[in-house]
Formats: C-alpha cells, structure tokens, sequence
C-alpha cells in the first residue's frame, strides 16, 4: 500500500466472514482490505445487508456464531488479532480498541447503575481500588458532558434519556483510553439535535486522546460531517473508498453517486422527483455474479458480468470498469 | 381557513400514568397539549418534531385512532371528535394512515392480494351494495400498478418482499377506497436510502395523480422539506411554527425551528452550511412541562419573560406562525 509510509493502527487484509447455510456458505462480508491510521476518522458508509457491522465485529473478535467461518487477516498494531486465544483477545478489547452500539440499552445491563457497570469495566483492566474507580466513573461522565454527574454515576440505564445513556456508553468505552474506537451506527437512534451533541463528542475525543475512530453509519450527512477518509460498501464488498472531500466532490462509483443523489437536499431547488436507485440491495442469500451493483446500475454494459477489482483514480480507489477510461493514471 | 379538509382545534391528549397505588399516585401526561392546525384539500403538510414530542399521537388523534382529551378534530367540514366506532365506519375510507413499519402492520399469514383487497370487502361499494368478485380484482390490478408492484406477485407472502416493497403494499392498502386524506407516520424512515427516494416518489406521484391530501408526519428534516407544501414543527406538545416549506426552512422564526434545522448534517458538496447552534441538555420530561415558554430551558434567546409567560402561536409574517415572544426577522 503507497500510504503505509508510517505504519497504520490497524490493518485488515483479504477478510471474508461467511455462514454455513443449508444453501451452502453464504459470503457476507467479502475480500474486504483497509487501514486506519492513527488518530484517524474513517467512515464505513453502507445500507442493510452491506455487511458493514459484520465487519466491526469481526475486528472485535465479537463473532461467535458457531455457522460463522471467518478468514483472512486484522492486524493490530502489527499483531495478528485473527487465531488469538480468548484471554489475549480481551486483553486488546477494552484496554485497545473500545466498541459503542446503537442502541446503549442492549450493551448495558438494567439491573446495575451506570456508574458500577462503568467501575467495573474500568476495574478489570486497571488496579484501581473500587472508590477509585467510582470516582474515574464520575469524571468520564462529566467529560461526557452529563450534568451532575455524581447524581448520575446512581441511575439506572433506563432512567435516562437516549442520548445521556449513549453518553454513558460512550464513557464506558473510554474508560480505558482505547487507541480504536469502532462506533457502530451511535447516532442513528437519537434525534438530530442530540446527533449533534454526540458527533461534537467524537471530535473531542480524537483531539484530546488522538484515537483512531471507525464510525460505521447509513447516513451520508453524518460522513460528511465528521470523516477524514471515506469506504463505501455494497454487499459485502467495498465499492469505492478515499479522502472524504475527494469522494463528495467526485464520486466514482454509480452507487456512491446514487447514495448521494437520493438523498433530499437541504436547501437550492428541490427535484422534481429524487433520482432515487431503482431495485433494492441484495440479500447475502442471493448475491449476482460478477459486479454486486449490476442489476440496479444504469450504466451496466457487458463487462460488468466480471466482478471490477479496485481500480485508481486520483485519490479514489473505485470498485467500476467504467473507471479506466476515465481515470486520471 | 374556510378550504381546510381536516382540522384541530386546541386538541388535546393526555394519557394518564401509573394508578391510586404507585408513588405519588397517578400522573397526567400532556402529550398532545392545545395544537391549533389545519391541512387544506390537496397540500402536503409535513409535521417534525424531536421523538417524544407528539407528533404521532396527534397524527393518530386526527384520524381518531385515539380519544381526543379536549378540543375538535373537523374533517370535511364535520366535528368528528366524539364520534363513535359506527358512526366514523363511513369516513374511514376517506381518512387513511400508512405506519413507519410496513412487517409490523401487514398480517404475515395473508397474500399481498388478500392483504390489499381487504378494505373493499370490509367496506361496501358505492350505493351501499358489497363490491363484486370481478370489481375487486380489477382495482387489485389497478392499485398493484399504481404502487409498481408486479402483477406476478399476488399470490407472495410479506415476508417475501424487501422493506421498500412491503411499504409500497402498505400504500397499496390505503389507497385501495380513494381516501381524500393519508396520514403518514415516518412512512418512509425504516427504509434505506436508495429506497426511501423511490418510496417519496411514489407519495408525491400519487398526489399529482389523485389529488390525495396528505398529514406526512416525520422526523428528517430534508424528507419534510422534500414532500411537503407547508411545515409545521412541534416542541413537548404543542406546535411552535407553520409556514410554507421554503420560507420556514430559508428563515425559521423560531429559535427552535432554527436549532433543529442547523442540527441536520449536510452531505451535498455544494450546499453551504448553516452556522450550528448546538441546544444544550435534553428535552423536558413532558410528565412535567417547564412553565411559560416550553423551549425556555433550551432556548439561546430566552429571557425573563419567557420564563413566565407562555407564549401564543401567532402571524410574524411571510405566512409564518410562530410561538415565540422574540421571534427572527
């Protein structure tokens, strides 16, 4: 790779998760291969069945599917995170890379307060005593920018609002200053004005820790707001990726172009109609051979009946044979 | 407004929590509290909010799935507030609502044709005679094509279709008695994007063919501004501005309205970024409303006044109405 000038935090090579179904092994996440540099803020932009949650938790070793056949490579820091033994694995987990969901309710437990399950999580992988541990829990929550927190650190998740309970989350997950946070759609559930709040926190966060982040979103508005390099995804595979100024202002891929086309703008002339994509995306069950978007892709021609590798362009890596014409060497 | 087909008149619902024997005995929840509105024949107004802020539940109070606490609900001219179940059976055909999630309002165990057609067996015929064999297929046929949905498909089950298509079956279903008005909650925010364009589509197509009225209540702000002819926006209850679509979102009156709009992240190139006013803290608990002006708690403008007085929705200009006592220019 040209740009492994200093080395990346992460690299993942040639990953494919795949189930064993009664239809045989269906590949849902496929040849997948990127980087992220430290202090880094990569996108991972896709709709449903993208498979791009598979691949986050692919990284956090968080597949335990017993169907689930998982190859190729996830390089952290140089150490290989594929094949580790269990204990290892959850040393890195927490202590190195941190993950937040969607939806805070299903990572927390109900039956304890935040604050414990805060302490708890900062207590397996610290020697601090318990009463320190309360106190670093009160801290990370006022940095969360929660209010009062040492009223908060005794509440229960289901006593606050979605997005005090994604904070508290998110106080979890820094607890122990991760250098990879995997944030897993963490806005999608929150109305736009908390969005706000919570992408202004994940600014904070790489400015003052410098952590590397991998947010893994639907929504094109949220990219541009706050990534440095951009990877699409479409069934399984990555269709375009580069810096995120480069990939808005000329997108290679159709379905990147699509993506933001069908998007209503927010200001200037409205469509009459939405170029909206026609078709909907594939199921992993039922994927087409060769190009993954061919069937919804106006510019299909003959030689998308072979799955396009990633060709240059610029910046741009693009997943399209239309791109060698047209690409700038 | 003389032309309005539906209309409320400080509609008020208040759901009551907890009973004798919980801790401090029962509280009364304002949902929906004093909301003045009126939806002219053939426009599309669009109602935003924050979630929790009593859009849907006045969406389902305007089409008396609920009991209305206090105020008038008028269609077509008529007080239909304290109808009862037989007496609105005749108006039914004429007030439709299309759900967010299509799985969850179809019957899994009935065909798409069954599942379609079910309004006109339930519903008698013009003249009051039940609708015959052949009729109704040939509106089945009608109204698959309406919606593009494949003729062949008549005989799946829901679950065979992808979410866009199970929505356009939802569509199909409401629109099978010729409704005049379809109530539209977050019709179109389960779906992914490239889908989400095709299905606005079809909304905004149907109007220009049927001249259908739509209520089309939704949370994303660039949806609204897409389909809608007027705006009106909603904060703990009550709406806090109507305008024309273009107006309110060029220049909102209120510093509510102008929050929210900031908040949505832009992902076109070209479009230029409003200045982001971040709100702080969350919404208030609508179990107990702040006094005075609801947004005060929130507001970047607010002032002694506003802590005391509420404040009326009343003319600021350019068509705008706004519940604010130092509204923008």
């Amino acid at each position: 790779m040209p740009e492994a000038a200093d080395e990346p935090l992460l690299r993942v090579e040639d990953l494919c998760v795949s189930f064993r179904s009664e239809r045989g092994l269906l590949r849902a996440v496929d040849r997948l291969s990127f980087t992220v540099a430290p202090g880094e803020i990569l996108a991972v932009v896709g709709e449903s069945g993208s498979g791009k949650s598979l691949t986050s938790l692919a990284v956090m070793g968080l597949i335990d599917d017993p169907n689930a056949v998982l190859t190729g490579s996830i390089r952290y820091r140089g150490r290989e995170l594929v094949g580790l033994p269990r204990r290892e694995l959850r040393k890195v987990r927490g202590d190195e890379i941190a993950m937040i969901f969607q939806d805070p309710m299903s990572a927390m437990t109900p039956v304890y307060t935040i604050g414990w399950q805060i302490a708890e999580q900062v207590q397996a992988h610290s020697r601090l005593t318990r009463r320190q541990a309360r106190a670093r829990a009160v801290d990370l929550l006022g940095e969360m920018g929660m209010p009062n927190p040492a009223i908060q650190v005794d509440r229960y998740p289901h006593q606050l609002s979605g997005g005090m309970r994604q904070r508290a989350m998110i106080a979890m997950a820094l607890s122990c200053n991760p250098s990879l946070l995997i944030a897993d759609e963490p806005t999608t559930a929150l109305d736009v004005t908390v969005q706000a709040q919570i992408l202004r926190l994940v600014e904070q966060l790489r400015r003052d820790h410098g952590s590397s982040i991998v947010f893994i979103t639907h929504d094109m508005g949220v990219v541009a707001e706050i990534a440095d390099r951009v990877m699409v995804m479409y069934a399984g595979k990555v269709v375009e990726r580069g810096p995120k100024p480069d990939l808005f202002a000329t997108p290679g891929h159709p379905y990147t172009v699509g993506l933001l086309d069908s998007i209503p703008p927010m200001a200037g002339a409205k469509p009459r109609r939405l170029p909206a994509i026609p078709g909907a995306p594939p199921s992993p069950a039922d994927r087409p051979d060769g190009c993954p978007f061919g069937p919804r892709c106006a510019h299909r021609h003959d030689s998308c009946r072979v799955d396009p590798p990633l060709y240059r362009r610029g910046r741009q890596d693009v997943s399209c044979t239309l791109v060698p014409e047209g690409a700038d060497a | 407004m003389t032309a309005a087909l539906l209309e409320a008149e400080n509609l008020s619902k208040h759901f009551t929590l907890g009973g004798r024997f919980s801790p401090g005995g029962p509280q009364v929840l304002r949902a929906v509290d004093g909301v003045s509105l009126a939806v002219a024949r053939g426009e599309t107004l669009g109602l935003v909010g924050e979630s929790g802020c009593g859009k849907s539940t006045l969406g389902r109070c305007l089409v008396r799935l609920y009991d209305v606490s206090g105020g008038a609900v008028r269609f077509e001219g008529r007080d239909i507030t304290h109808l009862g179940e037989g007496a609105l059976r005749p108006l039914r055909p004429r007030l439709q609502m299309v759900f967010q999630d299509p799985s969850s309002s179809l019957n899994p165990r009935r065909r798409v044709a069954d599942l379609i057609t079910e309004p006109l067996r339930v519903h008698p015929g013009p003249g009051g005679r039940a609708r015959g064999r052949g009729e109704i297929r040939d509106r089945l046929h009608d109204l698959m094509d309406l919606v593009g949905l494949a003729r062949e498909h008549l005989d799946r089950y829901p679950h065979e279709f992808s979410g866009g298509q199970r929505q356009r079956i939802g569509i199909a279903r409401a629109l099978a008695l010729e409704p005049s008005l379809i109530v539209a909650d977050e019709s179109v925010s389960a779906l992914d994007v490239s889908v989400q364009a095709q299905i606005i589509n079809l909304f905004m197509d149907l109007q220009d063919r049927l001249g259908i009225t739509y209520l089309f209540i939704a949370h994303d702000l660039s949806v609204v501004r897409q389909i809608s002819t007027r705006t009106a926006v909603m904060y703990l209850g009550s709406v806090v501005e109507t305008g024309d679509t273009e107006t309110l979102f060029h220049r909102p009156a209120h510093p509510y309205t102008e929050a929210l709009l900031s908040a949505v992240p832009v992902a076109h190139a070209g479009e230029a970024r409003r200045r982001r006013i971040v709100l702080k803290g969350d919404v208030p608990s609508p179990l107990n409303p702040p006094p005075g002006c609801r947004f005060h708690t929130r507001c970047p403008k607010a002032q002694e006044r506003c802590r005391i007085e509420p404040p009326a929705l009343r003319d600021v200009g350019d068509g705008r109405m706004a519940a604010c006592h130092f509204p923008n220019e």
